[in-house]
């Protein structure tokens, strides 16, 4: 892959968070453009492809839309594997959906982990930023701390029926995916997105990620 | 499903069949489903021979009919669910009916006074504000709670004294109802995320009908609550829509939803779909297994893109009035490895059996998996009419896109003759494979055998 000359990448981007706060919302308005309030509640996976143009190469974005419901998580999170990324989205109208991301953010970090033993680029979305800031103002919430200290490589305010940020986000996450993979080729170079959490499960995966 | 193909004339609009049976004139004139329906308890059911002079329907012929015939006719529809789900018993008479409709109110507004009750808070659906249409519904719901109000205020002393009775009666059977404050409050905060999400473009939700979104949230709740083993799980939103469609009545879309449940509850529940998701594969495994190799590969995880499929009875995956007629084929229970036609042509074999070894040992056709439901047959129908292209799909995300890509584009009526085709087939090599294991094929006797068994199909 790396001696071809015009590059191509593929990169499985989970979309994840509590129930109503977006997720589905977000990757229409990334991928297709558009925005309704009437999207039926997703029921397992949905699934959308989205092409980008990066440094004259070409990146291929699977982005999975996993059903937001804790009872059916046994079976969804089988989707997991393989993701080089993920976004994990809350309602910042809606405390309770923050006080989810911890949780989320743990459970992918538990049960995902790339080759070289650290865990995918997340990003963290605030969104429906267009309804208020109430989770981000009330609280008290340092949200760059909070990100370091719960290892997102970034956040943003969005808005999907706005189209605020979306993009950016993407860009973001996209950017630290090749990061991270570059890193898991050039084993050498030192990590200098995250703090490291010493969880060194790589003997035990490895052989999930054959592929790459 | 014979009379489909030929076109049956009695396959009318959805719009038309509700405007025939509730006196409604098409979607412009919609309005808030009806808290009871007292007039059906004592209406008739036109299909032939199914109903008798006492208002008593012959539930095998119920079943029957709506199977051979592919559907019931729109315009039949709401009553005769209210049969084939369980909501009137079909050995009740009309009389019986109405007092038992009263009964069935009345429970159900104790029920629903009590969450009520209990968590007052909740009595208002949580809005975010932005969503207009969604304030219009509350206004037009409220609309009918005042008219509701104001008819009970009419009521003759007579009936007043009556319902105060059966309100005491249902007080006592709820009594020792408690529920758990966090357990309800989660359930009502995914039931008001969901709500607003079920298919608000159907015809029914259209204008003043709208406000049935706060109905369907009203029952969604009250199930909840009454049933905490179960309580709220995405998708029930869309299960019960479908009653209250059909049904357009608050109480008796409760009821038949509850009997529904009674039956389908455990997919609901974190392992229970992933119960049937094995069976699709194992039936998969017995109907085709290069395609089961192709879709097992490693594990079972690939599979799981028949989630939901079979959450949801297909519902998203046809068009909506054929997903209607699909759920009530599935419903009616006739064409089961366990339905009794099946079983008493198995009897028949099996007598047949102990005649022609002579060794009177109790044989079994053990090779029927009997929890090979039809549902799972339609299901592996469309995986074998789309299998070389699934058997092209190379990974996952292929499979997925691919599958997902059906939504809209399935026909329901190739689909249902050709798992009828399976399904007659899997039976037919099932007990081959049993008598050539265990005697000597006597043909007669498995034409016999057959016969019964054909006899049960419509296709020719």
């Amino acid at each position: 892959m790396q001696n071809n000359h015009h590059k191509e990448h593929l990169y499985k981007i989970l979309v994840i968070g509590d129930l109503g706060v977006g997720k589905t919302s977000i990757i229409k308005r990334y991928v297709h453009h558009n925005f309704s309030p009437n999207y039926r509640a997703t029921i397992g996976v949905d699934f959308a492809l989205k092409v980008l143009n990066w440094d004259q190469e070409t990146v291929r974005l699977q982005l999975w839309d996993i059903a937001g419901q804790e009872r059916f998580g046994n079976m969804t999170r089988v989707y997991y594997r393989e993701a080089m990324g993920a976004f994990i989205v809350f309602d910042v109208t809606r405390p309770a959906s923050f006080e989810a991301v911890t949780k989320w953010k743990e459970d992918l970090d538990s049960k995902l982990t790339l080759a070289n033993g650290k865990h995918v680029a997340t990003v963290l979305l605030a969104n429906k930023c267009d309804q208020g800031r109430d989770v981000l103002t009330n609280n008290g919430i340092k949200m760059e701390q909070f990100c370091q200290e719960n290892g997102f490589v970034g956040w943003y305010e969005t808005s999907a029926k706005e189209n605020i940020n979306i993009d950016e986000a993407a860009n973001c996450l996209v950017k630290h995916i090749i990061a991270s993979e570059k890193d898991m080729l050039q084993s050498e170079v030192p990590d200098t997105i995250t703090p490291q959490l010493e969880k060194d499960k790589g003997g035990t995966c490895s052989s999930c990620f054959r592929s790459q | 499903m014979e009379a489909l193909n030929t076109g049956n004339p009695r396959q009318t609009s959805e719009e038309q069949s509700t405007a025939s049976s509730h006196q409604l004139h098409g979607g412009s004139q919609r309005r808030v489903a009806a808290i009871s329906s007292p007039a059906l308890a004592v209406a008739r059911l036109t299909l032939p021979r199914v109903m008798d002079a006492e208002g008593r329907v012959d539930e095998s012929r119920l079943r029957m009919h709506i199977f051979k015939n592919g559907g019931v006719c729109p315009s039949e529809r709401g009553l005769a669910w209210r049969f084939l789900f369980g909501m009137y018993p079909c050995g009740s008479t009309a009389l019986e009916r109405s007092l038992l409709q009263e009964q069935l109110v009345v429970r159900y507004q104790v029920m629903k006074r009590k969450w009520q009750h209990f968590l007052p808070s909740a009595m208002r659906m949580h809005l975010n504000g932005t969503d207009a249409e969604l304030l219009a519904a509350v206004r037009y719901f409220d609309q009918r709670q005042a008219q509701t109000q104001q008819q009970s205020q009419d009521r003759s002393e007579a009936v007043r004294v009556r319902m105060a009775f059966l309100e005491l009666q249902a007080q006592i059977l709820f009594e020792r109802v408690t529920f758990d404050r966090e357990e309800l409050q989660e359930a009502i905060r995914i039931i008001d995320k969901d709500v607003p999400r079920t298919n608000r473009d159907l015809s029914y939700y259209q204008n003043e009908g709208l406000g049935n979104l706060l109905v369907l949230r009203e029952i969604l709740i009250t199930y909840a609550a009454f049933h905490p083993e179960v309580s709220y799980a995405q998708g029930m939103n869309d299960l019960c829509s479908r009653f209250l469609e059909v049904l357009d009545c608050e109480v008796d879309t409760f009821w038949s939803f509850s009997c529904y449940m009674e039956k389908f509850s455990r997919d609901f529940r974190a392992d229970g779909l992933h119960r049937k998701i094995e069976l699709e594969a194992a039936l998969l495994k017995e109907l085709d297994p290069p395609l089961y190799a192709h879709l097992v590969k490693d594990n079972m995880e690939r599979f799981t893109f028949c989630h939901r499929w079979l959450l949801l009875g297909f519902q998203r995956e046809f068009e909506h009035s054929e997903a209607l007629r699909l759920f009530e084929i599935l419903s009616c229970d006739h064409l089961e490895l366990i339905s009794q036609q099946v079983d008493r042509a198995r009897y028949q074999e099996r007598v047949a059996q102990k005649f022609s070894t002579e060794d009177g040992s109790e044989s079994e056709l053990q090779a029927i998996n009997t929890d090979f439901t039809f549902e799972l047959f339609i299901c592996a129908a469309i995986l074998l009419e789309h299998r070389e292209s699934l058997l092209q799909c190379p990974d996952d995300v292929q499979l997925l896109q691919y599958t997902n890509g059906l939504q809209g584009t399935l026909d329901l009526n190739s689909i249902l003759k050709k798992a009828e085709n399976h399904f007659y087939n899997y039976c037919k090599r099932c007990a081959w494979d049993y008598t050539n294991g265990r005697c000597r094929p006597d043909r007669s006797k498995h034409e016999d055998f057959f016969y019964h068994l054909r006899s049960l199909f419509v296709l020719k």
